[in-house]
């Protein structure tokens, strides 16, 4: 199982601009990558977990990325209606950035709470839709799907439930093996169930 | 039969599913067996029609050949009619509590229905799914719904309401951050706490 | 001490190609990390990448002890470090919770391996083998007591195998020209392409191999 926020932890490492409010004229080399250099009114790309670090001491602004505006997002909320399939998204964390850029950084974002308002209508939506190609799924009885597009946090809200009831109807289906009978292999091997339930297909 | 593990030796559902009891008459006089009617000890098993044992004897009776069996109630042809005509209105707990775990070892056995059962058990457990996966969702008030789910599917929708809630708290209060600044304090203490061990 | 500072902060720029390492191996971890935490089997080991990370980390940290609490980088890599080691972790413990979930089927199906071609660890083996040695005194104190007829546990009884017919989500790296899904439902096969960067879900087994070969990334 993932939680949330071991996905909002990936999400993390998504690069983002800030302004710095110091000036630093060397790279800070951090193992994922070196980033710099530091002057202030400049913008420079960060990942997000640089970004919301260094506004919480007060030593940067941050730029929210170009998707994250009303207009866009209202656009993109469009588009999902329009569509059947998934559409694929500028980033595949819009809803963790726009949590954590809002929740640590909403002074820099203008009309943060349409924002707000927008991804989350756009998330709904998405998982409205997910959940009914989710039951779509169960119902044809398929065993393979296509999720394109579909972010980490919509795939992990269908998880484990979707998985899981997969695996049980699996197991439903599967063969007998004497595994899960509860006694001797020499009494199972006897006991086999009918010719009839081995050729079971619907 | 769940989650990522195999059936196997220790499962408390397979024992306790194993375990329930079905009707049957032996077919074929078997020796040696008064123990299994307490009650009446004067009767010998073939002259005694109807009987009731559990799964896993029955298994070995059907090995020689010596019992027959009555598909217990909740698998008969009434309640698969029933099933198939509406499965999310049945309360499937009070029907069996392992419908799905039960009926699969049922479906298992020598029997002219197990064909049947087992194409019950499957669109059953289909038809269900989506009233399943709703209530998880839905986290209030579920507790009536929850105790109509048979053993298999609590243990699905105890784990979809678990992660559900983690959702659900992400959405309205994020902090994800928090819980990772925590484990970064804790950490924290730790190191203090070993250091100060050291000096 | 300020030479060290210099060198860490200061990094020139014909050192790139180095870092550029320590980046792809943090990237390999991360992606071990995803993998192992959603396949139902325990994973190849990837102890040459996490031993990398656990150098750079203690490097690291001996530097930052010598920097000056108040500059603002040093809060930066100790972040880092933090991040790296939550991950480390996670993805040992993923591991150590599989080991003792199918002990006895992973330590079997580790003897048919070569050295080179081990999933667990030295370390990971060694644990292996202990648990399974107190798994098994801990029966027989109990079995002891039983009649003898019923003292003994068969080894088939002990086995708990991970479901490799499981669902897993993915993501494919590159194209596959071949999966083959075995469908259950209606006793048959199917092959499908997957297309670079394409979305799934499927049974594990079906991809088992390509998640192993790191052309797969389960999501």
């Amino acid at each position: 199982m993932m939680h949330p926020a071991e996905i909002e932890f990936m999400a993390e490492n998504e690069i983002i601009q800030i302004v710095p409010t110091f000036n630093h004229a060397s790279h800070v080399h951090l193992i994922c990558g070196s980033y710099g250099p530091f002057r202030a009114g400049l913008p420079l790309n960060v990942p997000i977990w640089v970004a919301l670090n260094l506004r919480q001491k007060k030593t940067c602004r941050i730029l929210a990325p170009e998707w994250m505006a009303v207009d866009k997002l209202q656009e993109r909320l469009e588009e999902e209606k329009a569509s059947k399939f998934f559409t694929q998204l500028p980033t595949n964390f819009y809803l963790e950035i726009t949590q954590m850029l809002l929740t640590v950084a909403s002074e820099d974002i203008p009309q943060g709470n349409d924002i707000k308002t927008a991804v989350k209508d756009l998330w709904d939506l998405r998982i409205a839709k997910l959940r009914s190609s989710v039951d779509l799924f169960i119902k044809e009885g398929r065993v393979q799907a296509s999720l394109n597009h579909l972010t980490p946090m919509e795939i992990n809200s269908v998880r484990p439930i979707f998985p899981d009831t997969l695996d049980a109807l699996m197991t439903l289906h599967e063969h007998i093996n004497s595994s899960d009978d509860r006694e001797d292999s020499s009494q199972s091997s006897v006991a086999t169930p009918s010719s009839t339930s081995f050729s079971l297909s619907l | 039969m769940y989650r990522n593990i195999k059936p196997h030796y220790f499962s408390i559902d397979a024992i306790m599913a194993a375990q329930e009891k079905i009707q049957c008459s032996f077919i074929k006089k078997v020796e040696y067996i008064d123990f299994l009617d307490s009650i009446n000890p004067e009767k010998d098993e073939e002259s005694d029609p109807k009987i009731e044992l559990p799964l896993w004897m029955i298994k070995v009776f059907l090995a020689g050949k010596s019992i027959q069996f009555d598909m217990p109630k909740a698998y008969n042809n009434i309640y698969r009619d029933v099933l198939m005509a509406d499965a999310n209105v049945v309360d499937l707990y009070k029907l069996s509590k392992h419908f799905y775990l039960f009926g699969k070892f049922l479906s298992q056995l020598e029997h002219r229905e197990a064909y049947e059962v087992r194409r019950t058990l499957i669109q059953t457990f289909r038809d269900r799914f989506k009233q399943t996966m709703d209530w998880a969702q839905n986290i209030d008030d579920n507790l009536p719904c929850f105790n109509r789910l048979d053993c298999l599917e609590r243990l699905i929708f105890n784990d979809a309401r678990v992660a559900q809630q983690h959702l659900n708290t992400y959405l309205t209060e994020g902090s994800g951050q928090m819980e990772i600044a925590a484990m970064i304090l804790n950490y924290r203490k730790r190191k203090m706490h070993e250091s100060r061990v050291l000096e | 001490m300020d030479i060290d500072v210099r060198e860490l902060i200061d990094e020139e720029d014909d050192d790139n190609q180095e870092e550029m390492t320590a980046q792809k191996v943090l990237q390999n971890v991360e992606r071990a990390w995803l993998n192992e935490k959603f396949s139902p089997e325990i994973l190849p080991h990837q102890t040459d990448y996490v031993d990398c990370l656990l150098e750079q980390i203690k490097g690291m940290e001996g530097n930052l002890a010598k920097l000056s609490k108040t500059d603002p980088k040093v809060d930066l890599h100790k972040l880092e470090l933090e991040r790296i080691k939550f991950i480390i972790t996670s993805y040992l413990r993923t591991r150590l919770k599989k080991i003792e979930s199918f002990c006895v089927s992973v330590l079997e199906e580790e003897a048919t391996r070569s050295e080179e071609d081990a999933y667990l660890s030295p370390a990971e083996f060694k644990f292996a083998k202990e648990f399974a040695l107190n798994a098994d005194n801990h029966f027989d104190t109990i079995l002891r007591h039983m009649p003898q007829l019923y003292n003994k546990l068969d080894r088939n009884k002990k086995i708990i195998e991970p479901n490799l017919n499981s669902f897993v989500f993915l993501k494919c790296n590159k194209h596959i020209d071949s999966v083959i899904i075995k469908n259950t439902l209606e006793g048959q096969e199917e092959e499908i392409v997957l297309e670079d960067g394409s979305q799934h879900l499927m049974p594990y087994n079906s991809v088992a191999e390509f998640v192993k070969k790191g052309s797969v990334q389960l999501i």
